[in-house]
C-alpha cells in the first residue's frame, strides 16, 4: 500500500487500528505508527483529521518509549543478575551463553 | 603471510565438580598477548616489574613453570595465557613436580577429615592443577616450533641490556575456549535443558569401564559364601595438568600397578584346573577414573551393595553368582611399584577398621605374612607399616562401606616415591624402563624389578587362596617385560597381538596410548580398559575346541551370560574362541545414576566440552600505529559514501543520457 494515494479519513482509520492494536502488548505497533504518519500528523498542511491523528501519534510514542523502558532494564537486570539467578535464569531462557556461568 | 600456524601442542582443559571449574579456558576468540621467553628469574622479574607491551602470553622453561612463578604472572596481571615448552629430550625438574594435592583424592577417601599436612603423601603436589585459570596454558611439544618462536623473541622482543623493545613484536594467540562453565550442577542441568534451542552438551561426566575377571567360575545357583573372595586390584589411569599429553605419562602411577597386577594373573591363570579347584576364588579388578576421586572403585562398591555385581539377576537366566561386600574375605590393592628403594616394598593398612572391627587385624596381619614369607623367597624385604592412615587407593572406598580386611602395597613409606605424581614429567624413562629403540628382546631392568614384585604378589595370593598348596609362585620375567613394553612404549607388540582378533590387532597403534580416563559413553571401553579386558580374557581363560570361526565364538557369547567368549588371533596366529570369566563393569559414578550433581559422596567430575583448540604467532604493530591505521580506515570509508551519495544525487547532471522512463 502506497501511503501517497491513501485519502486521509483512511489514514485515520488506520492509524488509529495501530493505535488501539498496540494496546494488546505490541509496541511494535505503535513504534510503525508513528514513523508512519509523523510526517502526516505533525509537518504536512492541516487536514480535518489532523488533530486526531496528533493525539494517536503522541500516545503511540509515549507507549513505545515506556516499552522500550521497559524492555531495555529487563534485559539489563537480567545480564547482571543471570549467574545468580541460577538456575531460574536458565529455565526461561532459549538460549544459554557457553563458558560463562 | 601474516598468521604462522602452531601446531604441536596439548591444551589445559576445564573440569568441574561439584562445586568448582578447574583447568583454563580461553575468550571466544582466543587470547591475544606479546611473546616473552621465561627461562630464568631475570627474565621472569623483567616481565612483572617492567613489561611495558603487556598483555604477554610467556613461553616457560619446564623448570620455570612452577605454580609460585604462576601466580606471580597472575598477580602482576600482565599475562593473557602461557606456553610451556615440554620437550620429550628434556630432563625433568630437578625439584620434582607434580600438580596434584599433597593429599590426592582426600575429600572423597577415607580420610576426608584428616590434617593434609601431617602425613602429606604427595609434599611436592602443588594442586595446580585444580585452580581455575581465565587463560589458556598449552604445552608446547614440538622442537621446531618452539625453535622457532625462541627464534622470534630473540629477534624482536628480547629486551636487550634493559632497553624496551620496539614494535613490531612477535605475539602469539591461543585458544581453546571452554563451553561449561560454574560446576557440574550448572553444566548438566543446561545440558538437559529442553528449552535450549540449540540442544546443546555443555560437559560430559567422566568415567570408563572398571575391568575385572574371577580364577574361578561362579554361578549363581551356588551364591558366594561370606568370606571367601579374594580381591586382587589396581588402577587404570592417571592423568596430568594437560589434556592429550605426548609422550603418555603416568609410568610409575598407573602401569607399575597394574602391569604387576596382570603378570600375576598369567601366572595364577596357569595353574593346573586342580589346583584352582583348591583355591579360594580370586576377583582380579581393574578400576578405571580412580584419579578423578574414585570413579570406578565408588561404582563397584554402590553396585554391590544393592545386589547389582556383577549384574542384576533376572530369572530363568544362568548367570555369574552376586558379589556383595560381605562376600570379600581379602583385599590386597597394587599401587605406585616402580621405584623400589633397597628393594624394599611397603604393605599399608587401614588403623580405623582394626580397631572397629576385631576381626580385620589378624586377616590384615595374614595377608601381610603372607607377603613377607614371598618376599623372603624372592629377595624382597616386605616391610608393613602400622597407625598410619593409607595412601590414595582404590581401598578406601570399600572401607567407608564396610570393614574388609585389606592392604595397600607400594614402593613407598609415607610419601611417595614418585616426584612427579600426576605430572607430564612420570614417563618410562625415570624408572629404567627405557624402551626407546630398542627392540621388544630387551628386558629393562624395571622389568626385572617388578617380576620379583609380581612374584612375591602371586606366591601371597596363592597362599591367601590355598593355605595348604605347595606351588611355588613365579611370575614370567618375559610376559612382565611384554607387559611394560606395551604400554609404556609401542601397543602394536607381539603379546597384544596375540590377545586380539587379527582385525583389532591391526588397529593397535605405535605410540602408547593416554590412559586419561576421558568422558563416560555407555559400552565404550578406552583403550587401556580394551586392552586390559583382552589380557585378562587371555590370562584366565580357556581355549574351546572345535569352535574355528569368529561367528560361532560371538553366537556362544551371546547365548552364555556366564562366561565371556573372545576371538583372539593366538600364538600361533590361526585363531581360537576364549572363555574366561572377564567383564566389565561401568565406571560411571553413581552421583550421575541418581543426578545428584552437588553428592559429597561420590565423584561429580565432568569434562567440559570445547569446539577445538589453536595457537598461531603473528607480528603486531604498536597501538598508536594500530589506531592511526583504523582512523584511516574509517575516514576513507565516510569521504567514499559522501561522494557516492553526491555523484548519485547529482547523477542526472554527470552522466546526462537520456533515462528512459520505466516508472
Amino acid at each position: 500500500m502506497d501511503l501517497k494515494r491513501v485519502a486521509n479519513p483512511d489514514k485515520l482509520d488506520l492509524c488509529r487500528t495501530y493505535y488501539k492494536g498496540g494496546f494488546f502488548c505490541l509496541p511494535f505497533l505503535w513504534i510503525v505508527n508513528f514513523i508512519w504518519f509523523f510526517k502526516d500528523a505533525f509537518i504536512k498542511e492541516e487536514f480535518p483529521q489532523q488533530k486526531q491523528m496528533r493525539t494517536y501519534i503522541i500516545h503511540s510514542a509515549i507507549g513505545s518509549v515506556v516499552w522500550l523502558a521497559i524492555i531495555a532494564s529487563w534485559v539489563v537486570v537480567y545480564q547482571i543478575y543471570r549467574p545468580i539467578w541460577q538456575p531460574f535464569a536458565d529455565y526461561i531462557a532459549f538460549i544459554i551463553p557457553k563458558g560463562i556461568p | 603471510m601474516i598468521y604462522v600456524g602452531i601446531n604441536y601442542f596439548s591444551p589445559c582443559i576445564r573440569r568441574l565438580n561439584a562445586t568448582h571449574q578447574i583447568g583454563c579456558t580461553s575468550a571466544i576468540h582466543g587470547n591475544t598477548g606479546v611473546l616473552h621467553y621465561i627461562d630464568n628469574d631475570a627474565s621472569l622479574n623483567w616481565l612483572v616489574n617492567k613489561g611495558p607491551h603487556g598483555p604477554y602470553i610467556p613461553l616457560m622453561t619446564a623448570d620455570m613453570f612452577t605454580f609460585k612463578n604462576l601466580q606471580m604472572l597472575q598477580k602482576s596481571g600482565k599475562i593473557n595465557g602461557i606456553m610451556v615448552i615440554h620437550l620429550a629430550d628434556q630432563a625433568p625438574p630437578s625439584g620434582g613436580f607434580s600438580p596434584d594435592y599433597q593429599c590426592p583424592n582426600q575429600e572423597y577417601g577415607l580420610y576426608p577429615d584428616s590434617d593434609c599436612s601431617q602425613f602429606p603423601w604427595n609434599p611436592l603436589g602443588s594442586g595446580m592443577m585444580y585452580v581455575d585459570y581465565e587463560y589458556p596454558i598449552f604445552a608446547m611439544t614440538d622442537e621446531n616450533e618452539v625453535r622457532h618462536l625462541i627464534q622470534y623473541y630473540y629477534k624482536e622482543n628480547n629486551p636487550v641490556n634493559d632497553t624496551i623493545p620496539e614494535y613490531p613484536l612477535c605475539a602469539v594467540q591461543l585458544s581453546d575456549r571452554m563451553h561449561a562453565a560454574k560446576d557440574t550442577e550448572t553444566c548438566m542441568r543446561r545440558s538437559s535443558r529442553y528449552t535450549n534451542m540449540e540442544q546443546f552438551v555443555y560437559c560430559d561426566p567422566l568415567g570408563n569401564q572398571n575391568v575385572f575377571g574371577f580364577l574361578k567360575p561362579t554361578n549363581k545357583s551356588e551364591p558366594l559364601q561370606n568370606n571367601s573372595l579374594i580381591i586382587a586390584a589396581s588402577k587404570l589411569d592417571s592423568d596430568t595438568l594437560f589434556y592429550n599429553m605426548s609422550p603418555v605419562a603416568g609410568a610409575e602411577n598407573d602401569v607399575t600397578g597394574f602391569v604387576t597386577l596382570l603378570s600375576v594373573i598369567e601366572a595364577l591363570g596357569r595353574l593346573s584346573q586342580e589346583t584352582k579347584d583348591n583355591m579360594s576364588n580370586i576377583m582380579f579388578t581393574f578400576f578405571q577414573g580412580e584419579s578423578w576421586d574414585y570413579i570406578g572403585s565408588s561404582r563397584m562398591v554402590y553396585d554391590m551393595q544393592r545386589d547389582s555385581f556383577p549384574n542384576v539377576l533376572v530369572e530363568d537366566l544362568d548367570q555369574p553368582a552376586l558379589v556383595s561386600l560381605s562376600h570379600i574375605s581379602h583385599f590386597l590393592e597394587l599401587r605406585q611399584l616402580g621405584l623400589l628403594n633397597a628393594s624394599k616394598l611397603w604393605v599399608h593398612s587401614d588403623p580405623r577398621s582394626q580397631q572397629v572391627d576385631p576381626r580385620v587385624g589378624p586377616e590384615n596381619k595374614k595377608i601381610y605374612d603372607a607377603l613377607h614369607a614371598a618376599g623372603v623367597q624372592n629377595d624382597i624385604d616386605v616391610n608393613r607399616i602400622i597407625n598410619t592412615a593409607l595412601p590414595p587407593a582404590s581401598l578406601q572406598q570399600f572401607l567407608k562401606r564396610g570393614n574388609i580386611s585389606g592392604v595397600v602395597v607400594t614402593d613407598h613409606e609415607h610419601k611417595f616415591a614418585n616426584r612427579f605424581y600426576q605430572s607430564r614429567f612420570d614417563l618410562p624413562g625415570l624408572l629404567n624402563a627405557d624402551y626407546d629403540n630398542q627392540t621388544e628382546e630387551y628386558i629393562s631392568p624395571l622389568a626385572e624389578q617388578l617380576n620379583n614384585v609380581s612374584s612375591v604378589i602371586a606366591q601371597a595370593l596363592y597362599t591367601l587362596a590355598y593355605p595348604n598348596g605347595t606351588d611355588v609362585m613365579k611370575t614370567d620375567l618375559t610376559v612382565t617385560n611384554q607387559l611394560l613394553y606395551c604400554f609404556m612404549y609401542r601397543p602394536n607388540c607381539t603379546l597384544l597381538r596375540t590377545v586380539l582378533s587379527s582385525d583389532n590387532a591391526r588397529k593397535l597403534a605405535n605410540r602408547a596410548y593416554s590412559r586419561y580416563v576421558g568422558v563416560y559413553r555407555a559400552d565404550v571401553k578406552n583403550q587401556n580398559s580394551f586392552l586390559v579386558s583382552h589380557l585378562l580374557h587371555y590370562y584366565l581363560g580357556e581355549a574351546i575346541p572345535n569352535v574355528t570361526n569368529k561367528e560361532h565364538c560371538h553366537d556362544l557369547d551371546m547365548k552364555d551370560a556366564v562366561y565371556a567368549y573372545g576371538y583372539i588371533s593366538g600364538v600361533d596366529g590361526n585363531g581360537s574362541c576364549v572363555r574366561s570369566m572377564s567383564y566389565e563393569s561401568p565406571a560411571l559414578s553413581p552421583a550421575f545414576l541418581l543426578e545428584d550433581w552437588t553428592s559429597t559422596e561420590y565423584s561429580t567430575w565432568t569434562e567440559s566440552r570445547w569446539t577445538g583448540y589453536s595457537a598461531r604467532a603473528f607480528y603486531v604493530s604498536s597501538k598508536a600505529q594500530q589506531t592511526i591505521i583504523l582512523s584511516i580506515g574509517v575516514i576513507i570509508l565516510l569521504v567514499s559514501l559522501v561522494t557516492v551519495y553526491f555523484i548519485d544525487k547529482k547523477s542526472d547532471i554527470l552522466f546526462s543520457q537520456e533515462r528512459e522512463s520505466s516508472y
